[in-house]
């Protein structure tokens, strides 16, 4: 299962590509027409030949899905007060199914009156009963396209795909087009791809980069998600439930009587270890059910693509055009673990409704460090990757810059406290140098981490920098994506001869990549060597 | 650490880049021989001397901003807090207002500065934080001239320039409006010509 490449022909999915498609035969025909001399004609009859497609009609069963939280409620209020239902709560219980029946019938307007089809080299899409929307979108601004299904989607075999564009394509976001069967979603994908200009190359024999291998089931409790899921889904749940009139001190009380605690430190212990053991069992159940079935994949038009999922599939795909290097993530967890994931760094994932763009560009779950390198490798085409070339460390003015900075961040907050203390009562005093005792060194341990992250350099094409404490990243950026340059310095970094050099580049959420803490001079020079020509008329030399 | 290749090389050129596209003549490429200390020159323009009057003026609004603030929340725990300790705050917030008001807009002045080539956009801004950016021509997307109300009082523009990048955009601040439009003109005829080869790296 980890071995990095196997193949694997879907002989279903390849017929598809090679049967010729009937809605490139129609659009054609209109144009052969024009360039017959035919009569020009407006621009809604033009493509006139294409017929408009609608969704699937199992979406009116999908839709069915907004009865599910009303009903629920209802259901699980009747059972906690054993069917005692008083007016108050009828009338809430009311209020709630009546907004939902409002949503679905609006959704369900919304989806019935959906129509799309592919004419010429645009996407059309319509939308709307009373005010008509109309979206035309030119393939080849079509970044990516993305097919999720929900667990009520699959049940009826039906997918929502997503339609990315270019930054700048037009402030309305991304399209989307819900419940369509899955058969007519690749389909329309492979269409779509295809137009946007991605040729369909030869069929590479290795086009599985990396699928799941549950060994890394291990790295899956390693992140935060767990325990911060179980905390808002248990607040939310206390706080809906003392809407209903039961006391969320009852239930804490009653759970932690159940688990055998009975004083006050008892109960904080055992409750932190409770939350921990079902934060972790959490995490690892999202990152199941998020990465189940994963495969990273060049397909047909050779994009990357990720299938994954359990209860939601997704396929995210990024066009090979758009990719402008690779990024190997460690949270710290994840990091102590010895873990990575992979991540794109590519154009036009800068905005997405539906899915965050951290999530977009996530081409792997957490896997052993050295894996994350060698799918790094496969996916920027370099042996060894460049994520795991030797980088050039930063002076030791960086060092000393976190170390003040980490103790600043643990000495204001305690010299408050001690403040207060001394006006208030000396409890305070306590506090303040308990705490400075402990955060002191943990600070000194993630300023030390910190610096060691650090690091930058050139490597064939790619530049290079790594930097975060909290989340480490290695970024390996394509010298010829970038587009600019941004060198900042505070007063401190002015005095101690550091700058942070800033990266700018299409392909990244924030627009730059930081080279933190760099020494100014050998900045610039790394900066001049990694795009020739651009900071030379700028820079002086002696 | 996880990185330990062998054969880390002091220099850049360890990886077979060359550098011979480095243009700039009669300058030393700085891989060979002596260690050379690189810094970046000044750009080669101030801006208008009236931008230090736009950024008194901007600075003027900000402090009474924050000053009201102050006031509102000295008023609020005038019982609570002792005679000397508000006195102070009180004395402490006007003093920092009128060093922020007197010391920002002229130091300003000495740092911001600008320059255009045929290749690049070059700026320096800021004054406690100094920020240099380089743009070249070719990855320039959208160029503009803004003017708030303040900037039109004093006959000032600001030239807007955009690239791909979400970092926002490079910003020649305090120019004289007619001075700027021309900026904006030239910015923009130069970045047509180099583009029609070169894509926006989108």
């Amino acid at each position: 299962m980890n071995g990095p490449t196997h193949t694997r022909r879907d002989p279903g999915t390849l017929g598809q590509a090679d049967r010729p498609e009937q809605v490139d035969e129609v659009g054609q025909a209109p144009n052969a027409l024009d360039a017959a001399g035919e009569a020009s004609v407006d621009g809604e009859r033009e493509d006139g030949g294409v017929p408009w497609r609608r969704l699937d009609n199992r979406l009116l069963l999908v839709q069915l899905k907004w009865i599910v939280p009303p009903v629920l409620s209802t259901g699980f209020y009747a059972l906690i007060t054993l069917g005692r239902l008083d007016r108050e709560a009828y009338i809430r219980l009311g209020l709630l199914a009546g907004v939902f029946l409002l949503i679905m019938l609006w959704r369900l307007v919304e989806l019935l009156t959906t129509r799309y089809r592919v004419a010429g080299d645009n996407l059309e899409v319509r939308t709307g009963l009373l005010g008509r929307r109309r979206r035309t979108v030119p393939c080849d601004r079509i970044r990516g396209v993305d097919l999720t299904a929900d667990p009520f989607l699959r049940v009826f075999g039906l997918v929502t795909m997503k339609i990315t564009t270019a930054q700048g394509g037009g402030e309305q976001g991304d399209t989307s087009l819900e419940a369509l069967r899955r058969a007519d979603a690749e389909e329309l994908r492979q269409a779509l791809l295809r137009r946007a200009g991605a040729a369909p190359g030869a069929t590479d024999p290795d086009r599985v980069i990396a699928r799941m291998d549950w060994a890394w089931l291990r790295y899956m409790p390693l992140n935060s998600w767990g325990v911060l899921a179980v905390l808002v889904v248990g607040a939310s749940a206390l706080r809906i439930l003392d809407g209903f009139g039961i006391k969320p001190e009852r239930i804490l009380r009653a759970v932690l009587g159940f688990l055998g605690a009975a004083g006050l430190w008892e109960s904080i212990v055992i409750g932190t270890l409770a939350l921990l053991v079902v934060g972790s069992v959490t995490a690892v159940a999202l990152a199941a059910e998020e990465w189940w079935g994963y495969r990273l994949e060049r397909d047909e038009s050779d994009n990357f693509a990720v299938h994954r999922g359990l209860l939601t599939t997704r396929s995210l795909s990024i066009d090979e055009r758009r990719m402008r290097g690779i990024e190997v993530t460690e949270p710290l967890a994840l990091r102590l673990g010895g873990g990575a994931h992979v991540a794109a760094v590519a154009t036009g994932l800068q905005k997405s409704e539906g899915l965050e763009v951290s999530k977009m560009r996530t081409l792997s779950p957490g896997v052993p460090r050295a894996r994350a390198h060698e799918i790094a490798a496969v996916v920027v085409g370099e042996h060894p990757s460049p994520t795991t070339a030797a980088l050039r460390p930063h002076p030791r003015a960086a060092l000393r810059r976190r170390h003040v900075r980490a103790g600043l961040t643990v000495l204001a907050p305690c010299a408050v406290l001690a403040l207060l203390g001394l006006l208030l009562t000396p409890v305070l005093l306590h506090i303040a140098w308990i705490s400075a005792a402990v955060l002191l060194p943990a600070g000194a341990v993630f300023a030390h981490s910190g610096y060691r992250a650090l690091g930058h350099t050139l490597h064939g094409r790619h530049l290079l920098t790594r930097y975060g404490t909290f989340i480490r990243r290695t970024v390996a950026l394509r010298r010829d994506s970038v587009i600019g340059w941004v060198i900042v310095q505070s007063p401190a970094q002015r005095r101690s001869g550091l700058a942070t050099i800033l990266v700018t580049t299409a392909a990244c959420k924030g627009g730059a990549y930081p080279v933190r803490d760099v020494d100014l001079a050998e900045g610039l020079a790394f900066a001049d060597e990694a795009v020739p020509g651009l900071l030379a008329p700028f820079v002086e030399r002696g | 650490m996880q990185h330990t290749a062998p054969g880390r090389s002091a220099q850049y050129t360890a990886t077979g880049e060359a550098p011979a596209a480095s243009p700039a003549p009669g300058v030393p490429d700085g891989t060979g021989g002596a260690p050379t200390v690189l810094r970046l020159r000044p750009p080669a323009h101030r801006v208008d001397p009236r931008a230090v009057a736009w950024w008194t003026w901007q600075a003027v609004l900000v402090v009474l901003g924050v000053l009201a603030c102050v006031a509102g929340l000295l008023a609020w725990l005038w019982r609570m807090l002792p005679l000397p300790v508000s006195a102070g705050a009180a004395a402490l917030s006007v003093l920092l207002s009128v060093a922020y008001v007197t010391i920002a807009p002229r130091r300003r002045y000495r740092v911001h500065r600008w320059e255009t080539t045929d290749e690049a956009v070059y700026t320096w801004s800021g004054w406690l934080w100094q920020i240099s950016r380089i743009a070249p021509m070719s990855r320039i997307q959208t160029v503009d001239t803004a003017r708030g109300p303040l900037q039109q009082m004093l006959g000032l523009a600001t030239v807007v320039v955009t690239t791909a990048s979400a970092a926002g955009p490079v910003r020649i601040h305090g120019l004289d409006h007619e001075r700027a439009k021309e900026v904006a003109a030239h910015l923009a005829a130069t970045t047509q010509a180099t583009q029609a080869a070169d894509g926006d790296a989108t």
